[in-house]
């Protein structure tokens, strides 16, 4: 509805125009054909008027048919008024997201000369908006052009105590590494620094006197290299540096670089909060919410991730000690630039090892919308897009509907999930599966806006042209007009069996990642159509449309059940009754009763092509995997063996079991997965039960390693007013036993505490009885030094019972007494804590004993009693083991982290979040070392 | 009993060269630095320098003090180098911290080596706290029912951690920051390289000090390794009391004594469980024949003795009972009781080795031998380098000896006779040094390819030698004691006898003033001995050194001629 021309005009409306051709996109018969159309200057006046013509306009003079005056207002419904600018342009002209463009020759002028430009491109032209030629992504316009990315890290000297902030901290470093796609590894690699800094080999190093300088001569080089896609881990971090040290990070001259905070909400990445960045002609593309949509990782810190999929750490600098490097000698800013740029490096390499940009580049093609949506908005946007492309090519209009609260709750009844039988099952499992389950049945069932009947319409038309679906909604067959959705369905799957083809016969990689990032984008491109429809606060919400689909699954789950445990049985000839285990969504899971993976396959095959005989087009019950053995836990709990092959099983499902989340501690995870893995690969169930007894039983004993417990929480806001840092008491209602624990130790040592934006580490040790949990959380280091007891019980009640049960349920008979109580629990050990200023341990009286039978002795008479004394050898030799065993455990801890850290000549100073250096074990042993030298001393040499 | 030499004097009444000075005190201090003798006063001054507890301090110190121990030896071996091919030492930049190299430039560093293996090749640290963990470090769990086949041996290392022939990444590391090396393309054409001194993955290992001379290429950040410098060992001289040479007479001493020390190594107490009267009861056989040898004047030739030296494995390597693991297995839920149980059975088999070791011992002393008792790897004392010496409440018998029986540190370190510096270990860091150092070997088929197995422990121990450094991978593989001043290991004055116990088989050659191998140790007076004393478990053999000619004559006790 808006077009502008130029900025400066003054009228607002430039013009208006009367189409009749038109129709809305909603319902199968709509009456309404005449539109207005109304070309406004400015992009911002588009609200305005809609809500001005919505409301009414009372125009004097306008008469009726019947030629009396309206005095009424006339009430207008607005159509397509909520389309994006810079979309509303691409639609109109057919131009997809990152695609080529033709300015064909003669129609632009080049403006050449710095002072004529307007920009900080490279070339500058003028041409009018209308004769620039669109190509479609195909063959020699599906190439990729050579972006450059610039992948940059901005490094602030912090202040004590806080979180380094841009806006209020110098900045110190600036590492940027610059890359080509299409080449391998960073093109150029340099560096920033404030005040003085040794050579680094491989990058150039800037120095610079002042911070001014240093940002200036940083602004030159962004603009030298002219990079298309900006990325970085600053981008990266919430609370880090950003990007106020420049306004003109863009390509247009006098251009503000903007920014705002923005709740980011959408139902399939749900609640986060965003900083949107807008700098004019170029992409921001942030990797953090990137990951964190894409993969499910129990931490998104850039040293985990790329631990993750690049398989390399980096040495973590903490922010605490940036300050004292920069303060230091040239050396020692030498080494903080070396972490600066691998922090630069590392986003970059991420990037390319995963195919981020292509996937998007092709997600913006095959959806039209600009890279940039991709980035900063939801799936929303993709379909509507698509759904605007189509109906502009059948001259439909769509509404714009307004935002309704109450409805945005209104839900409907979702996917179906048949209960489960729970159980461990010894015999293979087949799982028949519905390929891209929602889209077919859209398609055909031609579940459309368009094609959508109200019941008061039905009454006029055929019953023979529509279908009433299975909650009570009709839809006319495809037959009588085929809908928007099915369409745009149909052309997304076929073109992805397109993609799919194309790339198995991809001449090189390059081209075979951009036809699997086709592909990919494709397929979820259709199955956000779905999505689309069922948003209650969406663009165009349709709940009819939302519950006819699932109600379609649902009838078609239970339908592919009812089929299978009719048809699959001794009476039809096959030699088990086949039994439904379980469904959900899309997925039924078969007992055939076959008790070898060669046996379940043709079986499962054939079930799966019966059943798709009866359903519609294009609806296909595809057999994909069998679960051999298979634990069922419950409702979208389960693991399994997986084969998708004869002979030799893949690896080991699971389906919502806790082994990735960081709220548990360690010994939680490796627990879990360590049974299943003696359940479901070893299928040794005793064993299982064995090996969680012992478990308990070192952990009732106290002998399991501290690093196993520790749980960590990461200081966030809120937390500033617990420290007292400021903030809002409303920010912190709720104790948190991370919390409260960063505070204590600010107390003890205020240097050494956790600062805002950490990860608190802790465990849970003994305390007066009823002590809140908040107060019984401890740091594992203080724990180790002072010897302090850990509340063993709370582990295995609040931490690994729930779990375990989960597990041993479907298995065992009466998990609580078998497993979580019993012999193995009944013997305990708590340790003597050390004596500390202030704690209890201070009024007890040391009393010399002996070290062989504990019988209390005089201080002078040595260490050993008269009855000990003959086996003096022994007790050596038993307090030697403890010695030697702890001696070994630092030296392989210690020299592996050098190995993991690289480095001998330096300390290693990494505290361990994330990384494989075993940092609690490495200060554990150290306590331990120490014990166990003070024993061997007492004997003497 | 066979011998190997048979014209034997009668031994003098009066051993020559039974004085010595020890010097492995210097070792003592880094193995127990709190200098506690005393229980009561031990827990009060650990628990007052806690912050200075040794174990606070990482590894890194050690690397520190080491490259700093050797840097400038280093240095003057590269330079000396330099000279004698004719370049000019103005072309050649030295540079002091390794950040500090410039692209493009001629240039000495020395630095630490780093030689990345395969991590995969590196033991896991497993998750749970094991006492058979300890071992794994060094030992691989599987191998050692293996082992047991050949009683007492040493067992069998890790896997060999080098690569395929073309050799593993190296880097040369100081506090600055690394730098990558290459070996110089065409060394051919080069005009200084000299052969020996270019730069081969496979004759170094981490944590050697060396000195590299190169220059590093545009833009790459690697450097081009022309050739590399190790610290070698000191030159004589550097000890004042042996300044006027080393191998005289000693006043008093006539020219017919013959002094000799014997070197043995795995004596493997232990092994005599009547489970294996094969192996283990010819063992003790020849253990018998040992001691009938150094006490019988009327059979052996002790008296010409001057000095047993025990270079480790006196007991043998706690054995695995295949039932009481699987016992433990079994029961492990069920008991906290038995667990601990089966701890005191496991240590009262190495109380009993250690009786019999004990009154093994002073048999031999009593016939008025001195035995110097290093202790090994299995030996119960600690287990981070420098090893302690064995507690005296596990010895009693011996250690009434007083003047007879040193316990000492392994490694070891003393000056026989006031003139000849006796220097060595239990063959720990050389067995741990071979895992890095592989050489090719032809294939018994012929030209069926060549497979690399690891250099020959003399080979090894010639390595450490020239390194100047006697445990090189230590802290990296060879566990260690995180010194922070000094490192003691450095070859600070050069040993004229230096060994190496518990090797498969007997190994020696003279090395001259850098460690070049020499024909005879006549040949040349700066020469020292190297000797890989073969384990006694494993071959029944001993080896005497005669300590004036440097001559060494392996003598085996072979119960099978018998």
């Amino acid at each position: 509805m808006g077009q502008t021309q130029e900025k400066q005009n003054q009228e607002c409306c430039v013009g208006v125009r009367y189409e009749t051709d038109k129709m809305s996109i909603m319902g199968y018969d709509p009456s309404h054909t005449r539109f207005i159309m109304v070309y406004v200057s400015l992009p911002g006046m588009v609200p305005k008027l809609k809500s001005i013509m919505e409301e009414g306009l009372c125009l004097p003079g306008i008469r009726d048919g019947s030629g009396s005056e309206v005095r009424d207002a006339v009430v207008f419904s607005p159509y397509e008024c909520n389309v994006p600018y810079v979309m509303r342009y691409m639609i109109d002209h057919e131009i997809t997201g990152a695609s080529w463009l033709t300015l064909p020759k003669g129609c632009y002028g080049l403006r050449v000369g710095e002072e004529k430009k307007g920009t900080w491109c490279q070339i500058e032209a003028d041409i009018f908006y209308n004769e620039i030629v669109p190509r479609k992504p195909e063959g020699e316009w599906s190439k990729l052009a050579p972006l450059r990315i610039l992948s940059f890290d901005i490094e602030c000297q912090g202040r004590k105590g806080h979180f380094p902030e841009a806006e209020r901290d110098p900045v110190i470093q600036i590492a940027n590494s610059l890359s080509v796609y299409g080449q391998e590894g960073a093109v150029f690699q340099n560096v920033f620094t404030l005040k003085g800094c040794l050579p680094i080999v491989g990058a150039q190093v800037i120095c610079s006197d002042t911070e001014e300088e240093m940002l200036l001569k940083w602004r030159t080089f962004l603009h030298a290299c002219d990079a298309d896609i900006l990325t970085g881990r600053s981008l990266m971090e919430k609370n880090s540096p950003d990007l106020r040290i420049f306004t003109q990070w863009g390509r247009v001259k006098n251009a503000q670089t903007k920014k705002r905070q923005q709740m980011f909400q959408s139902s399939a990445y749900g609640r986060r909060e965003n900083t949107e960045t807008t700098i004019e002609g170029r992409v921001i593309f942030d990797m953090l919410p990137y990951m964190q949509r894409n993969h499910k990782l129990s931490s998104y810190s850039l040293n985990s991730v790329c631990a993750e999929f690049l398989s390399q750490q980096k040495e973590d600098v903490h922010h605490s000690i940036i300050s004292d490097l920069q303060n230091g000698s040239d050396a020692d800013r030498h080494r903080l630039a070396v972490y600066c740029l691998k922090d630069a490096l590392l986003p970059q390499r991420l990037m390319e090892k995963l195919s981020v940009l292509i996937n998007y580049v092709e997600m913006a093609r095959v959806t039209g919308v600009p890279v940039s949506f991709l980035i900063s908005r939801g799936q929303q946007i993709k379909v509507f897009s698509m759904i605007l492309r189509k109906c502009r090519d059948v001259k439909l209009l769509v509404p714009t509907l307004k935002k309704s609260g109450a409805g945005a709750d209104e839900g409907y009844e979702g996917a179906t999930v048949l209960d489960p039988i729970k159980s461990y099952y010894e015999v293979p499992i087949a799982t028949l599966d519905f390929a891209s389950l929602y889209p077919s049945i859209m398609q055909a069932y031609n579940l459309c806006y368009s094609t959508m009947l109200s019941p008061k319409e039905a009454q006029a038309v055929d019953p023979t042209k529509y279908k009433k679906s299975e909650n009570g909604h009709i839809f006319v067959k495809s037959e009588v007009k085929k809908g928007i959705l099915p369409i745009i369905l149909e052309e997304l799957l076929s073109a992805r069996k397109r993609a799919k083809k194309d790339m198995k016969n991809a001449p090189n990689d390059f081209e075979k990642a951009v036809q699997n990032g086709r592909q990919l984008a494709l397929k979820v491109s259709a199955n956000s159509v779905y999505g689309f429809t069922g948003a209650g606060v969406g663009q165009l919400p349709c709940l009819p449309i939302a519950s006819s689909v699932t109600s379609y699954g649902r009838y078609l789950l239970e339908k592919t059940k009812s089929f299978v445990e009719d048809h699959f049985t001794i009476a039809h000839g096959y030699e088990h009754d086949a039994q439904v285990v379980y469904g959900d969504t899309d997925s039924v899971m078969v007992k055939f009763g076959t008790k070898t993976v060669k046996d379940t396959f043709p079986l499962a095959i054939e079930a799966a092509e019966k059943c798709s005989n009866i359903f519609p087009d294009p609806i296909l019950l595809e057999f994909e995997k069998v679960y051999f053995p298979y634990l069922l836990m419950n409702k979208k709990r389960y693991a399994g063996l997986m084969w998708t092959q004869v002979d030799k099983y893949d690896y080991m499902d699971t389906k919502g079991l806790e082994t990735v989340r960081r709220d548990n501690c360690a010994l939680v995870r490796e627990v879990i997965q360590t049974s299943l893995d003696k359940i479901i690969i070893e299928r040794n169930v005793s064993g299982a039960i064995d090996y969680v007894k012992t478990q308990i039983a070192d952990l009732l004993q106290n002998k399991m390693d501290i690093s196993r417990l520790v749980i960590t929480k990461s200081l966030n806001k809120g937390a500033e007013y617990a420290l007292g840092l400021g903030g809002k008491a409303d920010d912190y209602k709720v104790k948190q036993a991370h919390v409260e624990l960063a505070a204590r130790m600010r107390k003890r040592d205020p240097g050494s505490a956790p600062q805002m934006g950490d990860r608190v580490p802790y465990v849970i040790i003994t305390a007066a009885k009823n002590a809140k949990n908040f107060e019984k959380a401890e740091d594992p280091i203080y724990v180790l030094e002072n010897n302090i007891p850990i509340d063993c019980k709370w582990y295995l009640t609040n931490q690994l019972s729930k779990p375990l049960t989960r597990i041993f349920e479907p298995i065992i008979d009466n998990v609580e007494k078998s497993l979580l109580q019993g012999d193995h629990t009944r013997k305990i050990f708590i340790p003597t804590p050390t004596a500390k200023k202030g704690s209890l341990m201070m009024f007890a009286h040391k009393k010399a004993t002996c070290m062989g039978c504990k019988a209390s002795m005089n201080e002078n008479e040595g260490n050993l009693c008269k009855y000990c004394l003959p086996k003096e050898s022994e007790l050596y030799l038993e307090k030697l083991a403890v010695l030697k065993e702890a001696e070994l455990r630092y030296a392989h801890l210690w020299s592996d982290a050098q190995r993991i850290h690289g480095t001998l000549h330096t300390d290693i100073m990494c505290t361990g979040d994330g990384c494989g250096c075993q940092f609690y074990r490495r200060k554990k042993v150290q306590a331990d070392l120490r014990l166990a030298q003070e024993q061997i001393d007492k004997f003497g040499r | 009993m066979t011998e190997a030499s048979d014209n034997h004097a009668m031994p003098p009444t009066t051993r020559a060269y039974s004085t010595i000075t020890p010097s492995w005190q210097r070792f003592h201090e880094f193995a127990a630095p709190l200098q506690s003798n005393s229980g009561a006063g031990s827990a009060a001054a650990s628990s007052s320098n806690q912050q200075q507890h040794p174990y606070a301090r990482q590894y890194s110190h050690v690397y520190a003090a080491r490259l700093a121990g050797l840097r400038s030896r280093c240095l003057e071996n590269a330079r000396r180098t330099l000279k004698e091919n004719g370049v000019d030492e103005d072309d050649v930049m030295v540079v002091d911290r390794i950040i500090q190299v410039e692209e493009g430039k001629l240039s000495i560093l020395v630095g630490t080596i780093v030689k990345e293996t395969d991590p995969k090749r590196r033991p896991v640290v497993s998750s749970t706290y094991d006492d058979e963990d300890a071992c794994s470090f060094l030992f691989p769990n599987g191998l050692a029912a293996k082992g047991a086949r050949v009683e007492g041996a040493q067992e069998p290392l890790r896997a060999h951690l080098f690569d395929s022939k073309k050799g593993d990444l190296l880097h040369l590391e100081d506090e600055s920051g690394r730098v990558e090396l290459f070996p110089f393309g065409d060394s051919q054409n080069s005009m200084d390289v000299d052969n020996a001194d270019a730069l081969d993955a496979n004759k170094v290992a981490t944590g050697v000090v060396a000195a590299v001379i190169g220059e590093v290429i545009e833009g790459k950040g690697v450097m081009h390794v022309r050739s590399i410098h190790f610290a070698g060992p000191p030159l004589f001289g550097h000890d004042a009391k042996s300044a006027d040479g080393m191998r005289g007479t000693l006043a008093g001493e006539t020219e017919t004594d013959d002094p000799q020390i014997l070197l043995v190594s795995g004596l493997a107490f232990g092994t005599d469980s009547p489970s294996d009267i094969k192996a283990g009861g010819s063992l003790a056989l020849r253990r018998e024949m040992l001691l009938e040898y150094l006490t019988n004047s009327d059979i052996g030739n002790g008296a010409a003795i001057s000095r047993v030296i025990v270079a480790g494995g006196g007991v043998a390597p706690p054995k695995k009972d295949a039932f009481a693991d699987s016992n433990k297995e079994n029961n492990h839920h069920t008991n906290g009781n038995k667990s601990k149980k089966t701890k005191y059975e496991s240590t009262s088999p190495m109380a009993f080795s250690l009786r019999e070791l004990d009154v093994y011992f002073s048999e031999i002393l009593s016939s008025g031998i001195p035995v110097d008792y290093i202790p090994g790897w299995h030996d119960p004392t600690n287990a981070n380098w420098p090893q302690r010496p064995i507690h005296s409440c596990l010895l009693p018998n011996s250690c009434s000896f007083v003047d007879l029986f040193q316990r000492s540190t392994n490694p070891y370190e003393c000056t026989v006779g006031e003139k000849v510096r006796v220097l060595g270990s239990d063959g720990l860091n050389v067995a741990d040094l071979r895992r890095f150092l592989p050489r090719s070997v032809t294939n018994a088929g012929g030209d069926a390819g060549e497979e690399l197995t690891a250099v020959s422990a003399v080979d090894a121990l010639n390595h450490t030698f020239r390194y100047g450094h006697i445990a090189p991978t230590g802290p990296d593989s060879l566990p260690m004691f995180p010194s922070s001043e000094s490192d003691p290991f450095i070859l600070n004055k050069r040993p004229v006898v230096y060994f190496s116990g518990n090797c498969e088989k007997f190994e020696t050659r003279v090395v001259g003033a850098n460690g070049e191998e020499i024909a005879s140790a006549n040949a040349e007076k700066d020469v020292s001995r190297l000797i890989c004393i073969p384990s006694f478990a494993l071959t029944g053999e001993v080896v005497l050194v005669n300590l004036k000619t440097l001559e060494c004559q392996v003598m085996s006790f072979d119960d099978v001629r018998l």
